[in-house]
Order: structure tokens, then sequence, then C-alpha cells
């Protein structure tokens, strides 16, 4: 095959022709295959059997389709997550370890080459196990049931999950000294997104016939992998809009593995061009969309607006030492990535949210100004912390650590006091911005508190604006 | 004009400088040897040169063009081979190569042509379809050489090109990097041990602690640290002491000593007045049996400048 000078991509023709390159690849696919056949034939056998006894009710057969399709994909969905990650968890670790990476780097390929050619020869292999689990996805036509639309649509988001491993697994790799490292945070991150969508998912399943029952929470079900197979082709309403499911999917997963691919492309470059405009705005079009997701699907998530300023703030405004100059002028460089300005851009990224949350609820003011307040709190901190300690990753683990105790902690009283609700934890309450956003949510917590259930937000707000206002004095003292 | 540029370089990791203060010209076709103990900068300027680190203060120029300023065009004109380096083991030798011109934007018309070329020069054409992973050290360090050389590149910045390597293995990189002065290529090589450097640069630096301690021609240097050329000659035991005497009246002889079974003169008269000194004895009746210019005694005059701070 000839590519025109410009297309060629060095690096992607070398991880196809090795990848390829004697049995392994044929083992990953038999191995894949072998598997997916077995599980079909378990279940094949188990309808099988239930036919036969007398007492067992006839299923008819498109019934078994479905079933056929609901297993086939579900399990394909996990194998993605389980292989994909395998192959790019690596990709920039190995060349490192291996020290082969430097003279890459002084060849004149641009580095997105090098990031974009192992992203896309991993998403292609699993193209190639997709392929090759055709034949087994025929079975589901002729039992019936399922149309080629659908199959077509759960294809294409197994090929998005692959590429969101992926991108994960190549954000890690450009991040971390080890491949071993970056293995086991590929994997714990991709595990934990799959959990942390998976409860509400399987609420949502009807397994039996492979749909799903529950509507009004096919959002998170569709962007859990398994899920999505299941939610592809229900469709929602979002602000008045109906969207199908998978478009939902497509873009959540898509928007989220371009972002960190972005990540790994920034942390490689050199000479740093400086690609955080681009990220945050990636970034601020994410979070946009599932604000638009979330509080069009339902409005009663408001109180959830706190934790996205808990997830940014670390991201944008932990930094290894502050520039220098005013304070207030580092604030408005947006353009540049520095972690002053990552404050500005967190606080920032409230306006779409805020927005979105006014078209969905009338009284969006409270958790509004809560987020604010936490964000200028914990960010002042950060800030504090970069200027202090100049290790960028101590100061995100520690900060997120702050931000962790203080937010939860007023929940783990409950678990470890259980119904003993007159414990002086629960006035702990009034420092968690979640708490203090889901006020309404408190129920009898909220009769037990010091100074009333009102005062809440207020005095929340008042707890982070002054942990922000004595973070900037002692910051200012510090550059000094 | 001059095709290496560096001025007053400056690298520093934290509290430690590696480089400081460091300057260079180097000129087309010119090899030059980068001579110091181990920890004396040499791969920190080479990798400034290589747009691999970024100096903390100074210039470096490749061609005119400032290595910080566009590090895209002075990769093009660089072939860079890191002291520590890997292949990649499951490719094959002609496909490493390809890989490598095909990363350096080299039409893929020409490249068949100018692999067999390289590997030519390398010696290892024999192994053109064979695995990376079946080479031996030196002959991964031969393919990692003729990487280098895919793109047709201006200037070679080599970092310890022979370390590792068995004598053998060590002579063909020395005959291979003579092949390639002869091209007409200029090169920077390093190294901390220095007659494998001595037969075919150019000029040398001599770093210590991130300073040029000495730099230029071979015979400059020679002169400049010890002050002329030590000859050393061989005479019958018998003639040893009225040898020594003439050589002492010669003009130019500054020195006169004995070690061993030679004589050894330190000499810094010019090449045309050496003659001189051999026809002397002669004509005296001195029975010369040996008269030879010592080798350009790098190690000599090595010990002399460096302190050896640096452990």
């Amino acid at each position: 095959m000839t590519f025109p000078l410009s297309l060629e991509n060095p690096i992607l023709t070398r991880e196809l022709r090795t990848r390829m390159r004697g049995a392994k690849a044929f083992w990953i696919l038999m191995v894949y295959l072998g598997l997916l056949s077995l599980i079909l034939g378990g279940v094949y056998l188990s309808w099988w059997n239930s036919q036969q006894s007398s007492s067992g009710v006839a299923t008819a057969s498109y019934d078994m389709g479905r079933l056929f399709y609901g297993v086939l994909f579900a399990v394909q969905a996990a194998l993605v997550g389980l292989i994909t990650p395998a192959l790019t968890a690596g990709a920039l670790t190995i060349e490192r370890e291996q020290r082969t990476f430097e003279a890459l780097t002084v060849s004149p390929l641009p580095r997105r080459a090098i990031i974009f050619g192992k992203l896309t020869s991993a998403v292609a292999f699993v193209g190639l196990l997709l392929v090759g689990s055709l034949p087994l996805v025929a079975l589901c036509f002729l039992l019936g049931g399922v149309s080629p639309e659908e199959v077509g649509v759960a294809y294409l988001l197994l090929l998005a999950s692959a590429f969101l491993y992926g991108a994960t697994g190549i954000a890690y790799s450009s991040f971390a000294k080890t491949t071993a490292v970056a293995t086991l945070l590929t994997y714990g991150t991709i595990l934990l997104f799959f959990l942390g969508t998976l409860p509400l998912a399987l609420s949502g399943i009807d397994f039996t016939t492979a749909s799903a029952s529950t509507y009004n929470k096919s959002f998170l079900l569709a962007v859990n992998p398994v899920g999505a197979m299941i939610a592809g082709g229900l469709t929602e309403s979002y602000f008045g809009i109906i969207l199908p499911s998978w478009l939902t999917a497509l873009s959540v997963n898509g928007l989220l593995g371009a972002i960190l691919t972005m990540a790994a492309l920034h942390r490689v470059e050199y000479p740093r061009s400086d690609r955080s405009p681009l990220l945050r705005g990636l970034t601020a079009a994410f979070v946009t969309l599932i604000a638009f997701y979330g509080f069009g699907h339902d409005a009663n998530v408001a109180y959830l607006v706190p934790l996205f300023a808990m997830l940014f703030v670390p991201l944008f405004v932990a930094g290894e030492s502050l520039p220098s100059g005013p304070l207030h002028t580092q604030l408005w460089r947006l353009k540049s990535g520095n972690p002053v300005s990552g404050l500005t851009f967190t606080a920032l990224l409230l306006v779409p949210i805020a927005a979105l949350l006014a078209l969905s609820r009338p009284q969006t003011l409270v958790p509004i100004l809560i987020t604010l307040s936490a964000v200028f709190g914990f960010g002042a901190l950060t800030l504090l912390l970069s200027q202090k300690l100049k290790n960028r990753w101590l100061v995100i683990a520690l900060s997120t650590g702050v931000m962790a105790a203080v937010y939860f902690l007023p929940f783990a009283s409950e678990v470890v006091y259980g119904t003993e609700r007159h414990t002086a934890f629960i006035n702990t309450l009034y420092l968690s911005p979640i708490a203090s956003s889901a006020q309404y949510k408190l129920g009898s917590d909220g009769e037990a508190l010091a100074w009333g259930i009102d005062l809440l937000p207020w005095i929340n707000i008042s707890f982070t604006s002054l942990l922000g206002l004595a973070s900037f004095g002692l910051l200012t003292r510090a550059r000094r | 004009m001059a095709l290496v540029e560096v001025k007053n370089l400056r690298k520093e990791y934290g509290d430690l400088i590696a480089v400081k203060n460091l300057s260079l010209e180097l000129n087309p076709g010119e090899i030059f040897g980068f001579i110091g103990p181990n920890g004396a900068g040499k791969t920190s300027t080479i990798k400034i040169l290589a747009t691999l680190l970024d100096p903390t203060a100074g210039t470096a120029k490749v061609d005119g063009i400032d290595v910080t300023q566009d590090p895209e065009a002075v990769r093009s004109r660089i072939g860079y081979m890191p002291d520590a380096f890997g292949v990649y083991d499951d490719f094959k030798v002609w496909e490493y190569l390809d890989f490598f011109a095909a990363s350096y934007r080299v039409p893929k018309s020409d490249r068949p042509g100018l692999i067999d070329l390289v590997l030519d020069l390398t010696n290892l054409s024999v192994k053109k379809d064979a695995y990376v992973e079946s080479l031996s050290r030196g002959m991964k360090q031969r393919l990692c050489l003729a990487r280098t050389l895919v793109h047709n590149p201006k200037l070679l910045l080599l970092d310890e090109p022979a370390s590792g390597l068995d004598p053998r293995a060590r002579i063909e990189i020395k005959e291979l990097l003579k092949e390639l002065r002869n091209m007409g290529k200029t090169i920077i090589v390093s190294s901390h041990i220095l007659p494998e450097l001595a037969d075919f640069c150019t000029s040398v630096g001599i770093i210590e602690r991130g300073e040029m301690i000495v730099a230029g021609p071979i015979d400059a240097i020679m002169k400049e640290v010890l002050g002329g050329r030590v000859l050393e000659l061989r005479v019958p035991e018998g003639d040893r002491a009225q040898a020594m005497a003439i050589l002492k009246d010669v003009e130019h002889v500054r020195e006169v000593t004995q070690v061993a079974e030679t004589i050894r003169v330190d000499y810094n008269g010019t090449l045309d007045d050496q003659s001189e000194v051999l026809l002397a004895l002669i004509q005296n009746g001195v029975r010369v049996q040996t008269f030879a210019e010592q080798d350009t005694d790098l190690e000599d005059i090595f010990l002399r400048v460096t302190k050896g701070l640096v452990a």
C-alpha cells in the first residue's frame, strides 16, 4: 500500500506490521472468539434444556435472539475493556524503558504522529477482533428479534469504547515512568469508570429480554460500556430534544477520549507548544455536554454541581510552581496553562452549568453560589500548596484528599453511627458543599443540625470563602 | 560558515551545573573528539545540540539554526546516536532502517537504495533480512549508526559510540568512523577513553566539570600543552650516554630523558628542524637504531590538563 508522503505514518506502519507478526495476534483472536463461542454455547444449551423439560415455558425464538445479542455484546464490551488497555498502556513507557524513545524524538516525526499511530493501531486491532465476531452475531439474525441497525450501532459503540480505553492507556503511558504503573492506573481508571456507572446501569437492564426497563436512567446506562449495548436503541428527551442513547454514549466517550489523547500529546510535545487552550476548550465542551445530559434529563441532580468543582480543581489548579508576576494579572491569562488562570477557568466552567441548570430549574442560585465559593476556597488552597510544595503530583493528591475529606466525611459519620443521629459529627455537614447543596435531601439529619437547616448553604459559603481568603493571604505573603 | 556554533553554553539540573560556559566552533568536515571523564558534561552538551535538552543559558546553532528556535529544522540536519540506546527487537534490519527513513521523510522510492547503501557502509548487508534481535551488540551498534545516516545528515552526534564493545567491535566502529570522515561528514564524537579517538579526530576538546579546558587541532593542543613533540629513539647501550650528551646540545631540545631502553627527547622546534636531531647523532658516529616521533599522546595531554576532579 502506498501513501502520499504527507499521510504516511511510520509509527502506524510499524505497529501494524509487528502486531500481526508471529502467532501472538492469532492466539488473541482465537481466545477471543473461543470465549465468545463458549459463552454463547452455554446460553444456547441452557435454553435448549429449558425447552426440553415439560415444565419449562416455551420461549419465542426472537426472545432468544435478543438474549444472544445481549450476552454477545455485553461480553464483547467487557473483553474490549480488558484487551485495549493492554495494547496502549505501555505504548510510550516501553519506548522509554527500551531506550528507543530518544531516537524517535530526534527525528522530525511530529509527536502527534507517535500518539495517533499507536492509538490507531490499537483501535484497528480491536476492530479486527470485532469483525471476527461477525459470524457469531449472525446467529442473532437467524433467531430474529434484532435489527441490523441495532447491531451496527453496537459495533460503533464498541469501537468508541476501544478509542476511550486506548486514549486512557496512552494518556497514562505519557505521564507514568514505567509500564507497570501505567497499566495499573489505566485498568484502575477503567474499572472505576465501569463500576461508577454500573450499578445504575444494571438497575435499568432487564437481562431476560436484553432491553432496558427503566427509561429515565438511560443516560448513565448508555455511558456504561456494557449498558450501552442494551440502551443503544432507546431514545431520551433532553430539554425537549429527543436523542438516541447511542448518540449520547458516542458523544460522551468520544469527547472524553479526545481530551485524554490531547493530554497525552500535550505531555510528550517538545518543544512544549502549549496546548492548554485546546485542552481547556475540550474540557469546557465536555462539562457542557455532561451538564446538558445531566440537567436536561433530571434537574434533581443539581446538588451534584459542587462535585464538578471537586473534579476540576486539582486537575487545573495544581502546578509545579507558580509563574512570577502579580496574581491578579495571572488570573486572566486563560490561554496559558498556568495554575493561577486555571482557577479562573474552573470558575468559568460553572457558567454553562449555571445556564443549563437555569433552563431546567428555576432556583439555581444556591448550588451555583456554593460551588463558586468552593472553587475559590479549595482553588486558593491548591494554589498555596503549589507554591509551597513544587511537586504537581503531591499537590494533586493533597488537594484531592482535603476536598474528599471535607466533602464526604460528614456522610461517613452516618455510616459509623448508623441511625444514632444526635452526634457532634452531624454539624460537619456545614462544611460539605454537597451536603449544603442537597439540604432538602437531608431529612432527619437536617433537624439535628445546631443552627438549623436553612443556614446550611450560607454557613458553608462563609467557610469556603474564608478558606479562600486565608489561602490567598498566605499565598501573597509567601510570594513576597 | 561554521557548521556548529556553541556560545557560552550553560546547563543546570537544579543545583548541579553540568555545563558551564562552554564554547565551540566546528567547520564542515571536521571530526571533533569530545573527551572527558564520565559526568563531565559531554552528554549534556551533545543532547542540547540534538535538541533533546534546553540550555539554561547560552546558544547552540547547527548550520546557522538555533536549536531552541527551530528544533525541527535542526533535527533533519543531524544524526544522533545516544550513549545508551535500544532497538526494536521485533523488526528486521531493513524494516528498522525503513522506519527511520520514513520518519525522516525520505521519499519511499529512494529508501531501498539508501538502505542498501548504509547497510553496505556498516557491513551489515548480509543481515538485511535478519531480525534485529539476532544481532550481536557490535552489530546493533553499527545498525544504530546506520540509522543515523539514512537521511544523509550534515552533522553526526555520536555519544560514546564504542562503549561496551569488545576490542574487535571497537575496531570495526573506528574503521567505520574513518570511512565517514573520508566521506566528508562533520562528526562530534565523545568518549572517556582517549586512544579511541586519537587517530581519526581532526580536533579535540577536553572537558572537565562542565568546562572546556583545551580545544583545537590535535597538533596545536600538543604544542600548547606539551610545548612540542616527543621524539623517541633507540641506540645501542654502549652509545647511550654519548647520544644523550649530544642531544642536550642540539637546538630546540628542551629535555632528554631515558625511559627503559629508549631515549625520550622533548623537542619544540619545527618539523623541518627536526632532522637536525638525527643528523647530529649520525655525524657523531652514534648508531641510531630507531628514530620516531611519539604518537600524538592524548593520554598524556589529558592527564596534564585534567585534575581528576570528576569521580
